[in-house]
């Protein structure tokens, strides 16, 4: 048998085990300079292996032990097929001592010890950015994720991320769209899609990309396990990069891990009024990198690695910004009688229709808001003539309502 | 001897004739009661024997029969008392039977012999009427009620004794003078009064102009926004735009109020338009009547007035589906034990809801329910109670500078109510030798015929159905809708604004998936 193969079954084999981790293994490991060695050196009675273990108090890889040692054919055969039978489902298996391990990880503490996945692992010649955020996310944070996902991924930027609702699966979703690829951490079997809703994610991404989890198949996802799927994912990255998020949120765990592991971390600003920009605005004060534009982010790679852009179509994307607000100049240049004068002579269509568009925001505003916007604007409309241009707005795709809140589209 | 005293029964909410027969002759002494009486009527008996002896009028010691006719239906009530009593007399010759002919006796009697107030009078008193009766005899505390019918003379008395006196001709005669109130005077003179204005209702135009739509052409609406944004405010002033209420439709709602036994002294007759608002525990039963004699549900105490559901979402799925039928039909038939019942409930539907279990979505500084929490949310109302409703309305939160009433005073109800009515008699004469009455009723082919739209409101139609990917139903809906909203403005044809409101005020149940 191929002694790579045989090592990754003894590998997987031990790995399975509750109590197995990281530090153990890796311990074992080396002292005994090879996976086959601490089964058989166990059978030969080699010194520490035993003391090892039990100072960990667990019988079950004392059990193994011993049955490897009883019949190593035998067992390695058993095990073989056990490895088969994930590669079968597509779902791949490597260690801390192969090749294949994910160089990003060995650098951080308390990596994962084994990695299961399905479809491939991060290049590591290309940059990865993590891109992370609140599940419940507002529509600047959903609009942000998605451009800073393409965009980072038109540049060949691979995106890591948590597959869960909000920030983290708009932007992989975003990476995906514009033909990149994305890696999604998961706090459960690779073979468990969590969230369910977010199936098709799952299976693009394990086509265009990986989904990577350090729990063998078949485990469930438990709130519990995803701080610790977190580190992976700060782990994977070359950057972080915090869309939105609450103050003491489950990001800020994330945000905390990277900064351990020495990871650059980048956040998105937000209004300080804005309870989900709370956590962004913080790290920003603290020193993270502000995340204006995708720009940022990539001249922060810049020096690490060689970026081109995937297609010309990104310096556009780039340019537009977050639904940047050109005439935001302008605007200031306006006093107010200024302001309240080209109301009164603007009775045309055309200055109602620009002034609703400057009273729309990303985020959906209640009508209310919208009438008095468009008042400082010196427009004053009624509640009714208000929603029949509202109607108008939607019918042309410029504006989109949820109940009677308005945004931008 | 042998004596016929005419009385009633409520079945449903009509009332019919009852044939109180009583027979007094020798034999052992007894009394018994045949002819299906209800638990109610069985316990007459000793009201009227202790009643009688009290008044002096000792039982003789003799066999005592009384029938009640038509002996297969069963009665309900305490109004037969009075009826039995009188019956006995008659039968013991204390008074003349031939004074007790084309009179209608209805009454619960005291062990002291004081006639007791009773259920279902109007409708009884109408009955008499139709069976072309001249008097009904009633306590004196139902009197009024049954005084709104003509071409009846309803005498209300206090006491057995005084009723012995007038059947004998004794006694002064002023103190029995027939009772004639006029419906029609008493529907003027209440329709100015209100005890809930909108001019109470601060800021929240989007709400009420909601409403004002919804009240005109009686189209179910529905509120969303978080806890207190004033939905509650603004449902129960709803009745104070409503055009007020016709003779005939005070009768109706009148007649369901009396079978259940909601009318009294100083209400005796429904002048507003109802206004149910059932806790979200209510039951099946309760919502659409109920018992082995069902008694008229909510839907039914909330006809041609408004049924209003607080926390729709919290309401138990199996009675929202109730209110199937009825909106559909306008009125619900009830199976029980003692046959089907057909109650009206022609209801004005109005439901307020949050938009999720916190109440704040989609303001997400405050909202932190899951897409799934949310769309779990209102799915309890969803599927065929919210394709019948044809408006629905986000509001927010109230400012406290708007509650402080810094701006412009609101409008009052009276000003609403002036559009409203118009509206209401551009679609009288809309639907005149139809079958229906507003907007919200009509029919496909109806739409077809009435909501004509100006050329450039066509195309308008056109992209919003393709933009906003609208179903056929919701395509109708909005169409009524605008209906409603041009007969408001005075106009024969609908244009685009008519229409942009319309789409503006349409259900979204894309919004929450």
């Amino acid at each position: 048998m191929d002694r790579d193969l045989e090592e990754r079954i003894l590998a997987a084999a031990i790995y399975e085990i509750n109590g197995a981790g990281w530090k153990l293994l890796s311990e074992l490991y080396e002292d005994a300079g090879s996976m086959k060695e601490i089964f058989e050196g166990f059978a030969r009675g080699r010194t520490g292996i035993r003391e090892k273990i039990r100072g960990r108090g667990s019988s079950e890889i004392l059990a193994l032990l011993n049955s490897y040692g009883k019949n190593p054919e035998g067992f390695t055969e058993e095990k073989k097929n056990l490895l088969e039978g994930y590669e079968a489902k597509g779902i791949h298996f490597t260690y801390y001592y192969e090749n294949a391990y994910p160089k990003r990880l060995k650098s951080i503490p308390g990596p994962p010890f084994g990695i299961y996945y399905l479809g491939k692992l991060p290049d590591e010649d290309r940059p990865v950015v993590s891109i992370i955020g609140a599940r419940d996310c507002s529509e600047y944070g959903r609009r942000c994720a998605e451009l800073f996902g393409k965009s980072l991924a038109e540049y060949g930027v691979q995106i890591v991320s948590g597959m869960a609702r909000g920030i983290d699966g708009t932007s992989q979703k975003a990476a995906l769209s514009a033909g990149g690829e994305t890696y999604a951490v998961l706090g459960s079997g690779v073979d468990v899609c969590y969230p369910s809703a977010n199936r098709s994610l799952y299976e693009e991404a394990a086509n265009h990309g990986g989904i990577l989890s350090e729990y063998k198949p078949g485990t469930e996802a438990k709130s519990t396990l995803f701080p610790a799927r977190n580190r992976i994912i700060a782990g994977l990255s070359d950057l972080l990069l915090v869309v939105e998020a609450r103050h003491r949120s489950g990001t800020y765990i994330t945000v905390c891990q990277a900064l351990e592991q020495g990871r650059e971390i980048f956040a998105v600003p937000g209004r300080i009024t804005d309870g989900l920009s709370d956590g962004c605005n913080q790290l920003i004060k603290d020193g993270a990198g502000i995340a204006s534009d995708p720009k940022a982010i990539l001249d922060a790679l810049m020096g690490r690695f060689e970026l081109q852009s995937l297609s010309s179509g990104f310096a556009k994307t780039a340019e537009a910004g977050v639904g940047k607000r050109t005439e935001t100049q302008e605007e200031a240049n306006l006093t107010g009688v200024a302001k309240k004068a080209e109301g009164c002579t603007a009775g045309s269509a055309n200055a109602l229709l620009s002034a609703l568009l400057r009273s729309l925001e990303e985020t959906p505003q209640p009508m209310e808001v919208i009438l008095k916007r468009l008042s400082g604007f010196g427009f004053d409309l009624s509640y009714t003539e208000l929603l029949c241009e509202l109607t108008d707005l939607c019918l042309l795709g410029k504006a989109e309502g949820i109940g009677n809140y308005y945004r931008k589209t | 001897m042998y004596s016929v005293v005419l009385s009633s029964a409520p079945y449903g909410i009509e009332s019919f004739l009852v044939r109180v027969e009583v027979d007094v002759s020798s034999g052992l002494p007894g009394f018994d009661m045949v002819g299906m009486p209800g638990g109610e009527v069985k316990e007459a008996k000793e009201r009227v024997r202790v009643a009688l002896k009290n008044i002096g009028i000792a039982l003789p010691p003799q066999k005592i029969t009384v029938n009640l006719s038509p002996a297969n239906l069963r009665k309900k009530g305490t109004a037969l008392d009075l009826p039995i009593a009188v019956g006995i007399l008659a039968a013991m010759e204390e008074i003349e039977e031939e004074k007790l002919r084309g009179i209608l006796f209805l009454g619960e009697l005291g062990l002291n012999a004081n006639l007791e107030s009773v259920n279902g009078v109007l409708p009884s008193v109408i009955l008499a009427k139709d069976k072309g009766l001249k008097k009904c005899i009633v306590p004196a505390c139902n009197a009024k009620e049954g005084a709104v019918v003509d071409g009846v003379d309803v005498i209300g008395i206090e006491n057995l004794k005084e009723l012995i006196d007038y059947l004998k001709g004794e006694g002064n005669p002023g103190d029995f003078k027939a009772l004639h109130i006029s419906l029609k005077k008493l529907l003027k003179e209440e329709s100015v009064k209100s005890e809930y204005d909108f001019a109470d209702v601060k800021g929240q135009e989007g709400l009420k102009r909601g409403a004002e739509i919804a009240a005109a052409g009686f189209h179910h609406f529905m509120m969303i926004g978080p806890p207190g944004a004033g939905k509650t405010m603004i449902a129960k002033r709803i009745p104070s735009i409503l055009p007020p209420l016709g003779e005939r439709e005070s009768l109706e709602v009148s007649k369901i109020y009396s079978i259940s036994g909601l009318l009294s002294d100083e209400r005796p007759i429904i002048l507003k338009r109802p206004f149910c608002n059932p806790h979200h525990t209510i039951t099946e039963q309760a919502l659409s009547g109920g018992g082995n004699h069902p008694k008229p549900g909510v839907i039914s105490l909330s006809h041609r007035g408004v049924l209003f559901l607080d926390e729709a979402a919290h309401f138990s799925k199996a009675a929202i589906e109730i209110l199937r039928q009825p909106m559909e039909d306008k009125k619900i038939e009830v199976s029980r034990t003692y046959g089907t019942f057909i109650y009206p409930a022609d209801f004005m539907l109005v439901l307020a809801t949050n938009p999720c279990p916190c109440g704040y979505y989609p303001d997400r500084n405050k909202c932190r329910c899951s897409p799934a929490e949310i769309k779990r949310y209102m799915s309890k109302l969803s599927g065929p109670i919210m394709d019948r409703i044809d408006i629905s309305v986000t509001a927010q939160s109230m400012k406290l500078k708007e509650l402080e009433g810094g701006g412009p005073p609101s409008e009052d109800s009276a000003s609403i109510r002036r559009r409203i009515s118009l509206a209401r008699e551009i679609q009288k004469k809309r639907f005149r030798g139809k079958e229906i009455d507003f907007n919200a009723q009509m029919n496909a082919k109806e739409v077809e015929e009435y909501c004509i739209l100006e050329p450039a409101a066509k195309t308008y139609m056109q992209r919003a159905y393709e933009a906003l990917g609208l179903s056929a139903r919701g395509y109708h809906k909005i169409l009524k809708v605008a209906r409603t909203i041009a007969d408001l403005d005075g106009k024969e044809i609908i244009d685009n604004r008519h229409l942009a409101e319309a789409i503006g005020l349409r259900i979204r149940e894309d919004i929450y998936g």
